[in-house]
């Protein structure tokens, strides 16, 4: 992050001082537009993977061997390096992919111009899909290690009480895995923030994802456009700095709130 | 077996229930019958893994059994899971939500009845007075001692106003001061709401000091339920005695005129013994006295050991071993002669179709005893 930040500060030859990479992004609505994208799909595959595996986690929480399989599941799909789940999506999800196909064979779509967009569209549908299928199974292992006997245990004593499946999932379940749950999101949400692969083989061209935009301006053949490209991945950094504060800080009152110190 | 006679209703009833484990070949309960009284207060003895905690998950529906049914008031409950059940337990750990109060730990219950916040802490501080915690109301779990949690724990199962109170061992992990102090807690409470108790123990001096009637469980079968002064009176199995402290066993016959014959001559019985034929001669350690006189048998001294203040002593008599235990000073030594006096009154014999070990070993003694005594 330092070399990156001195070399944001630099000319195209890592010369001198000047704030003008920065200055930059302040009149170039694209900046703006990839941003507000990344952040989008950060954040919407965050929440629908974390709401996902709570729901998967709840839903087999009272079975030893609805767990166990659920976490060898996790595991499978956590191996699937995201290259190539990014690629399996493209194939799957493209006009002339699988599922196109399949469609029109049933008689569901007259051809893949008759298919939903979901790949290289502005709105990135197959990166979401993605994400959703590689980092529900990552925080789904999170929630399970933290999904310990003492958590079933208060689970079986309160249902004693009078309380039902929702009500321990709300009063028991939620707050004793907000710990792990909020730092499997913010992990996720760091990952998704700032990685390449998906929004390059499945995002559309505009607008781009902060890291393509990087990447696509440190490869750029005018080095004065790599100042730019080192200034992007520092806001990168930046904003997954805040992120983590944001999360100690709610970790912090969770754990307060746990303890009453 | 006996049985409490002083049953009219049960409050809880438990009917021929059988459960076993997944991958276990022995149920852990065996047509288990057990009744409680309503609004009185049940402790179930039986030493580790005899079927306690289990007999406590199927009366809560935590635990459905393989067979057998449970009934609250003459209702069968045994499909109505544990929300809706009515059955409140006290388990071996205090199980507080940690991310929550005192006050809204005890106003937990109230909550999920669907009472208003304020309706449930008002009603919940009413329940921590019950047990003088209302000043640590505002406090976290982990503030509190592990005797102030399970008062907490109390408090919040009688704020779910169950129709039965299980209390799982809630006082093992407390050291033998705050145990007597919890014990008093419970049976002040229990009286004062009359609400239908089961107390889980291993420790009998708890159930007897607690408890209206006492229920002895053994590899998942019920032994006896009695009161506890009956219990200890008159075992129904030679496994009652020893569990209860008694390890006395004299083998021998009560002739039909009730009196006991064995290798020590006639022993006379008190009139409470109806059995006639053979069995075993049972006596408590500590109702047997060292003395003289016709009415005393010979006895060698096989063992001696101290039991705090007290002598813990086994004398080979010409019927067997019989345990003694001395007062404070007296301490015969190894291989004394001495004669011992087993009082009419606190003789019991237990029939010998109830008892599943055979004769206890006779040590070599010095003759037998009086003809009669």
């Amino acid at each position: 992050m330092l070399l990156a930040g001195r070399g944001s500060l630099a000319d195209g030859l890592g010369r001198g001082w000047s704030l003008s990479a920065y200055e930059g992004f302040l009149h170039d609505p694209a900046f703006a537009d990839s941003l507000l994208f990344s952040l989008k799909i950060a954040t919407l595959s965050t929440t629908v993977s974390a709401a996902l595996a709570l729901a998967v986690v709840g839903a087999v929480s009272a079975s030893r061997r609805g767990r166990a399989a659920l976490e060898t599941a996790a595991r499978a799909t956590l191996a699937v390096p995201h290259l190539l789940a990014a690629s399996a999506f493209g194939l799957l999800l493209s006009g002339a992919g699988l599922v196109s196909r399949l469609t029109h064979a049933v008689g569901w779509t007259d051809g893949p111009a008759d298919f939903p967009v979901l790949v290289a569209d502005p709105v990135p549908s197959a990166v979401l899909l993605t994400y959703v299928w590689k980092e529900a199974p990552f925080i789904t292992i999170m929630l399970l290690a933290a999904y310990t006997p003492a958590v079933r245990d208060l689970e079986s004593a309160v249902r004693t009480l009078g309380a039902g499946r929702l009500r321990r999932l709300r009063h028991v379940t939620l707050p004793l895995l907000a710990p792990a749950l909020t730092e499997a999101c913010l992990l996720d949400f760091a990952f998704t923030f700032a990685a390449y692969e998906a929004p390059a083989l499945l995002g559309a061209t505009v607008p781009r994802a902060l890291p393509v935009e990087a990447v696509e301006l440190y490869r750029s053949v005018e080095l004065d456009d790599r100042p730019a490209a080192l200034a992007l991945a520092v806001v990168i950094g930046m904003v997954i700095a805040l992120v983590a504060l944001a999360a100690a800080t709610i970790s912090r009152r969770l754990l307060r709130a746990r303890t009453g110190s | 077996m006996t049985s409490s006679s002083s049953a009219p209703v049960p409050g809880l009833s438990l009917k021929r229930i059988t459960v076993t484990y997944p991958g276990h070949r022995e149920p852990v309960l065996d047509g288990l019958d057990l009744d409680v009284a309503d609004g009185r207060l049940l402790a179930l003895l039986g030493p580790s893994g005899c079927g306690k905690t289990t007999t406590v998950q199927v009366a809560s529906g935590l635990l459905t059994p393989s067979r057998g049914a449970v009934h609250l008031g003459g209702t069968d409950v045994t499909r109505i899971p544990p929300e809706h059940r009515g059955v409140a337990v006290v388990f071996q750990q205090p199980m507080l939500l940690p991310h929550r109060t005192v006050l809204d730990n005890v106003a937990f219950p109230a909550r999920m009845r669907g009472r208003s916040r304020r309706d449930a802490r008002t009603a919940a501080l009413a329940q921590l007075e019950r047990v003088g915690l209302d000043a640590l109301a505002a406090r976290y779990p982990r503030q509190l001692s592990g005797g102030q949690a399970q008062r907490v724990a109390l408090a919040r199962a009688l704020a779910a106003e169950p129709a039965v109170l299980l209390l799982d061992e809630p006082f093992s992990a407390l050291d033998p001061s705050l145990r007597h102090t919890m014990r008093d807690l419970l049976t002040t409470v229990q009286r004062e709401l009359a609400v239908t108790t089961v107390l889980v123990t291993h420790d009998q001096t708890e159930a007897a000091a607690v408890a209206d009637s006492v229920a002895l469980l053994d590899q998942g079968r019920l032994l006896q339920q009695a009161q506890p002064a009956d219990l200890y009176a008159r075992p129904a199995s030679l496994a009652v005695a020893r569990f209860l402290g008694c390890p006395t066993a004299l083998p021998g016959h009560v002739t039909p005129q009730g009196r006991f014959a064995c290798l020590l001559g006639e022993l006379d019985l008190p009139d409470t013994v109806a059995h006639r034929g053979p069995g075993h001669l049972v006596i408590r350690p500590e109702a047997v006295q060292v003395g003289t006189g016709p009415d005393t048998v010979a006895a060698v001294v096989h063992s001696a050991r101290p039991e705090g203040a007290f002598t813990a002593l086994v004398a080979d008599t010409a019927a067997g071993p019989v345990h003694v235990l001395l007062p404070p000073g007296t301490s015969p030594a190894l291989s004394e002669h001495l004669r011992l006096r087993l009082p009419v009154a606190h003789r019991w014999v237990v029939p010998d179709r109830h008892s599943p070990a055979g004769p206890p070993s006779i040590n070599g003694v010095a003759g037998p005893g009086p003809a009669a005594c």
